[in-house]
């Protein structure tokens, strides 16, 4: 019965909504990516647009730079939103919580999508609330609004980035055996992949190396989509000449970076997060129907 | 008296360690069966295997006049250990959760108004889970537990660390609903006292069944009546038992001597009587029942 998904999904959601400290602290990389752009990241960004050029001065180059911003911010949100979200799995395995469901007449594999479903939506949709406190923001802030073309590709992408990211954090949730591991490893992986995948600094920053391992990693892939998207839209709307966007684009680590050596475009990484994201899926779907079938 | 379970022979090995060995038993329908077992004797084991949430290595078990399949979880009912309704939705949500798994919308709402009122929940429906006492909780859990009206109940420690009032209350809340519908209940627990009304009782040690009977037989078997004396010179009450070849133990200043019926204690304190300050006596109990069944086995393996 879809129903019987459809409850313990919602149940999902609702524990997750209510737990302020869990939302808080799957809000907190974001938030530590904000802060870092507030005291410092943002100017030493803006700065470096307007050494290349004057036209960055102002509100268009201020804009620039928020966009990519919230572009990291909600790459990394799919991540820590969703396995936020999962803390509830692990829960339910300390408290037998997940045998009083299978006394029910409820069957294991839509016990699993249940839970799979739970931090798919509230990943995306605490995302989309993010999109949308961040398109008002920054429109506020520098009166430069994002076209509703580029609003909504951006909720697609949301789409895409909240189920890679629930299901590669579904396989992380069922390897981890308690809530307070899951705390640990909410904390530690969403600033660890924010740096990797270029969301705090540029890989020209970073270097190579650091480049050729966040290639790897399927958030990297994610971040430039969600940031390529975003600024080709705002390109258009501030009117900047066309020999300045492989500039941005590299300074912004919004530049297709392939896998590890080879130059593959982007359209075939977004293929591998896809598999990646499928893979991870399948072996978290059997690990946790080998662990409540014991 | 028909069975409503019956297990033969039922075996389940964790890592090369035996943790139910052999076990055979049956459970007659419209019973109170207590299942009694120290920590890690196989108690929890064989439950989770009887509701399938773990599977046996050798064995088997029947279950009598219930429905197959995914129907018999509609008749089975179980109050586990822990609480396990959500500390941050109500209990009102909780139910509603719980019996959406077992019903449409309409019929959730409707018998969730008819659990809350039938078990004295309306107080504290609107309230969240993690917010109400240890006995508000317990009786939310067994609200859960009987919601669909099961056949079967399985009480897995029900009253661990309520005080012996809400003890007593959620008791009378399971004795009620056993005596309106003839429900079975399957109980494991701790408190002794509790098995004192059970129609049969099943004692297991080392996954083993170790004694089988009604509690009266049981008692009868394992059980005995004593005398406490507290004497007025201890020198010659010690002589005089001895003289009259009563078996006793000293226990600070008081005897207590074993006693096999009434007219024997009433010779014994006739005989006595110049030298008694005070006593009194003490019937057999459930927990001398396990303590000497268990004992022996112990006893057993020593040897």
């Amino acid at each position: 019965m879809t129903s019987h998904i459809t409850i313990l999904a919602r149940r999902s959601i609702v524990l997750f909504l209510r737990d302020k400290t869990a939302v808080f602290f799957s809000f907190l990389s974001s938030l530590i990516i904000v802060a870092l752009y507030v005291l410092f990241i943002g100017k030493t960004y803006s700065a470096g647009l307007m050494e290349e050029s004057s036209f960055f001065a102002g509100n268009a180059g201020s804009y620039l730079v928020y966009l990519q911003m919230i572009a990291g911010v909600m790459a990394v949100n799919s991540l820590s939103l969703s396995i936020g979200a999962f803390s509830t799995i692990a829960k339910d395995f300390e408290t037998r919580r997940v045998d009083s469901f299978l006394i029910t007449p409820i069957k294991v594999s839509r016990l699993i999508a249940a839970y799979f479903f739970g931090g798919f939506i509230a990943s995306f949709v605490l995302n989309c609330v993010t999109w949308i406190a961040a398109f008002a923001l920054i429109g506020g802030l520098t009166a430069y609004w994002v076209t509703a073309v580029v609003f909504v590709k951006v909720i697609a992408i949301l789409v895409f980035a909240s189920f890679m990211s629930s299901s590669i954090m579904l396989l992380i949730t069922s390897l981890l055996k308690s809530t307070s591991a899951i705390s640990v490893f909410m904390g530690v992986s969403g600033t660890f992949i924010g740096f990797l995948c270029g969301v705090y600094m540029p890989f020209s920053m970073l270097g190579k190396t650091v480049e050729k391992i966040g290639s790897v990693i399927p958030f990297t892939h994610v971040s430039v989509w969600f940031k390529r998207v975003i600024l080709s839209g705002a390109f258009e709307q501030i009117k900047m000449p066309s020999p300045l966007n492989d500039m941005v684009l590299d300074s912004f680590s919004a530049s297709n970076v392939g896998f590890v050596s080879l130059d593959i475009p982007l359209w075939g990484m977004l293929l591998y997060c896809a598999a990646f994201a499928l893979i991870c899926l399948f072996a978290a779907w059997n690990i946790l129907r080998r662990r409540i079938g014991k | 008296m028909s069975n409503i379970i019956s297990v033969k022979e039922l075996t389940k090995i964790f890592d090369g360690k035996t943790a139910v060995d052999g076990l055979s038993f049956d459970v007659p329908s419209g019973s109170l069966f207590a299942f009694l077992g120290q920590n890690g004797a196989g108690k929890s084991t064989t439950i989770n295997i009887l509701l399938g949430l773990l599977k046996c290595d050798g064995g088997s078990f029947d279950y009598i006049g219930l429905s197959d399949g995914e129907e018999r979880k509609r008749q089975i009912g179980v109050v586990f250990q822990n609480n396990v309704f959500d500390d941050l939705m109500t209990v009102e949500e909780n139910l509603t959760l719980y019996g959406k798994l077992y019903l449409a919308g309409s019929a959730v709402k409707s018998r969730c108004r008819e659990v809350i009122e039938q078990f004295g929940l309306g107080d504290f429906a609107k309230q969240r889970f993690g917010s109400l006492s240890g006995g508000q909780k317990r009786k939310a859990e067994i609200a859960r537990a009987l919601f669909m009206s099961p056949k079967l109940l399985f009480l897995d420690e029900p009253t661990t660390g309520l005080d012996p009032r809400t003890r007593a209350e959620v008791w009378s809340i399971i004795h009620g609903i056993r005596r309106k519908s003839g429900m079975t209940v399957f109980l494991t627990t701790h408190y002794m006292e509790e098995t004192a009304d059970a129609d049969k009782v099943v004692i297991i040690h080392k996954g083993k069944l170790v004694a089988e009977n009604s509690s009266a037989e049981l008692k009868a078997q394992y059980s005995y009546d004593r005398l406490r004396i507290k004497p007025i010179d201890a020198a010659l009450l010690e002589s005089r038992l001895t003289e009259l070849g009563a078996a006793f133990e000293r226990t600070a200043d008081t005897y207590s001597v074993q006693m096999s019926d009434t007219e024997h204690s009433i010779e014994l304190l006739y005989a006595l009587k110049s030298n008694i300050r005070s006593y009194e006596a003490v019937k057999g109990s459930m927990d001398d029942v396990f303590l000497n069944a268990v004992g022996e086995q112990l006893q057993g393996v020593n040897i």
